[in-house]
């Protein structure tokens, strides 16, 4: 079906690659313009809240839809004008899509069916995915007898059967829940290091995207917010949207000020000089601090804040504290109790302190203590407009 | 976000499960053609027609069976070719209007026709498009997420057809293939007979649906 890919004929670096792509639906931007380059064997999520383009995004590449603008490349081909039968991109849908007249089995080999692929090759090839994913028990029933994380397992083996060019997984994970959901990131993750598959999914779930990609695009109302590897999203997320969004527990901001040499919080009268913040907050005027409630620590040389409510999460607990006007959420450390209305001293690990222009909702480059950090950062960016 | 774009979210697959305002749609409108479609039926039972038994379709059930059989099937196959064309070339346009506007015009001129007892050709002519109604009936409500999938899993066009569109499209086909039947005949007694086999028909059809739908 596809044509013969000779790799010395097809340098091209990148398996699926987006260029100035945009999708319009009548008045309604799904995708602004949209630049992504994902390499051969990666794993790349589409991170972002419901809307945010994800979706639209997966079925571009798929050929679902067709781009009101831009191109899409496969391979370096580019496959813009080309249907979903000709691209070789599977594709795992979030609504309930598997043939509803066939068996699990024949739903898994229909890939392979119509492709002048010997029947014996199809038995084989469908055997070893319904092993692979322990769906023996269920190979002989129709979609409709199934359970919900029965029905997903099956698409993925339909995706997983054929050796696709790149894998499109829509929200995979959604209808697993609990322990179910942790095991099916490790297991999807262990199947990616087995298959080394260019994949590219969407999800709405931090954690998911935390636990199984390589990569993270973070999307937000149809545009690439941050796309780098999970670590570096989380310790510098590029602005207060990303900040917000990744992360176990909420960060926390507080509004500040930039006064002379040092930024004063608004919530309690607490100066921090310029030179301790790692960020430059030099251009901006309002500024918005954001710290992780694990870098507020509770300390006797601190300021003093005052308990409200606390959350337990199981093992840990998260208290609500209120500084002047302002709340923080910080953990309570282990064998300790913290009454509510009891006055509480903290501080703020400086580390932990991500700096942001509360106006444009931009992360604040860093400086000193971390120039070298930041030089990298800029130079990375640099380098990923290049290859754009 | 205003509201034409929440909606464009929706019916872009942004939902767990089906959409429901898409289906919901079809659902409206498969019902309203359904009763149209009983409609007419009930209509065609209740002619009565004085037609003596040498005209096409005429005689008993035994002797008028093989002609009424080869006109549906020949129905059928038109009709279904036709629905095929319509959902290829405007799988949302409002052809369906057009196509019940259509129906409606040609079966009154169906009762005027004269020559429309004694003659096959006529018979196929009024009839195909009631066949292609149904047929496109048929073809619509297989999910379109189906045909993405099936798009995606590479399958060329005369290989989906034959493995996801005819098998999915076959219970309502079969209803609307047994209705062609029993209109089929010109002697009410035969007409009767034939036509509460569709309805029994159509009872089994809409049972398994609904059992289909509670999953």
């Amino acid at each position: 079906m596809s044509p013969p890919m000779n790799p010395a004929m097809n340098p091209a670096e990148h398996r699926v690659e987006l260029l100035g792509v945009t999708k319009r639906f009548d008045d309604f931007t799904a995708v602004a313009p949209l630049d992504l380059a994902v390499r051969h064997g990666e794993f790349i999520a589409l991170l972002g809240p419901p809307g945010s383009g994800k979706t639209t995004t997966l079925r571009l590449i798929a050929g679902l839809e067709k781009p009101s603008s831009g191109t899409i490349h496969i391979d370096g081909f580019d496959v813009t004008p080309m249907p979903p039968q000709r691209r070789d991109v599977a594709f795992v849908f979030q609504s309930p899509a598997l043939y509803p007249h066939m068996s699990v089995q024949r739903n898994i080999a229909y890939p392979m069916r119509g492709q002048r692929i010997p029947a014996n090759a199809i038995e084989r090839r469908t055997g070893e995915v319904i092993e692979r994913l322990r769906l023996d028990g269920v190979r002989r029933r129709k979609p409709r007898k199934l359970s919900a994380s029965e029905y997903q397992l099956v698409s993925l083996a339909r995706a997983m059967v054929r050796d696709a060019k790149a894998f499109c997984f829509d929200d995979p994970l959604a209808p697993f829940t609990g322990d179910h959901r942790e095991h099916m990131r490790r297991e999807l993750r262990a199947i990616h290091e087995e298959l080394r598959a260019t994949t590219i999914m969407a999800t709405r779930d931090p954690l998911d995207a935390i636990t199984t990609a390589d990569r993270i695009v973070v999307m937000n109302e149809g545009r690439v917010v941050q796309f780098d590897t999970p670590q570096a999203i989380y310790d510098r997320p590029a602005d207060l949207f990303v900040a917000h969004y990744l992360g176990a527990q909420a960060m926390n901001f507080l509004d500040a000020r930039r006064v002379d040499g040092a930024v004063r919080l608004a919530c309690c009268d607490l100066r921090i000089p310029v030179d301790d913040c790692g960020a430059h907050p030099v251009d901006a005027d309002r500024i918005t601090l954001g710290i992780r409630p694990a870098d507020v620590r509770i300390d006797p040389r601190g300021v003093v804040a005052v308990a409200g409510a606390s959350e337990s999460f199981g093992d840990e607990k998260l208290v609500t504290l209120r500084v002047g006007d302002a709340a923080l959420r910080t953990f309570v450390p282990p064998g300790r109790t913290i009454a509510e209305g009891e006055a509480v001293p903290i501080r703020f690990d400086s580390a932990g302190c991500r700096w942001f222009d509360a106006t444009s909702g931009k992360a604040l480059p860093w400086k000193t203590r971390s120039a070298s950090h930041g030089e990298d950062n800029r130079q990375g960016r640099q380098e990923r407009q290049e290859e754009a | 976000m205003t509201g034409a774009a929440e909606q464009r979210l929706i019916t872009s697959g942004n939902t767990a499960g089906f959409s429901t305002r898409a289906s919901g749609g079809r659902t409206v409108r498969n019902a309203i053609l359904s009763l149209a479609l009983i409609l007419l039926s009930g209509l065609a039972v209740v002619q009565t027609a004085a037609v003596d038994d040498s005209s096409w379709g005429g005689g008993t059930l035994g002797s008028a069976a093989p002609r009424v059989l080869l006109t549906a099937a020949v129905q059928v196959v038109i009709g279904f070719g036709l629905a095929m064309l319509v959902y290829r070339l405007a799988p949302r346009a409002g052809l369906w209007i057009v196509l019940a506007v259509v129906l409606a015009a040609l079966y009154p001129a169906a009762m005027v026709w004269p020559r429309v007892v004694e003659n096959p050709r006529p018979q196929i002519v009024v009839w195909a498009p009631f066949a292609t109604l149904i047929a496109l009936a048929a073809v619509d409500a297989i999910p379109p997420i189906v045909h993405e999938a099936a798009a995606v899993d590479r399958a060329a066009s005369w290989f989906k057809f034959r493995t996801i569109t005819l098998p999915l499209a076959a219970p309502l086909l079969l209803l609307g293939v047994a209705f062609l039947i029993a209109s089929g005949f010109r002697r009410p007694d035969a007409r009767i007979v034939t036509a509460a086999y569709a309805l029994l028909i159509t009872a089994i059809v809409v049972g398994s649906g609904l059992a289909r739908s509670r999953r």
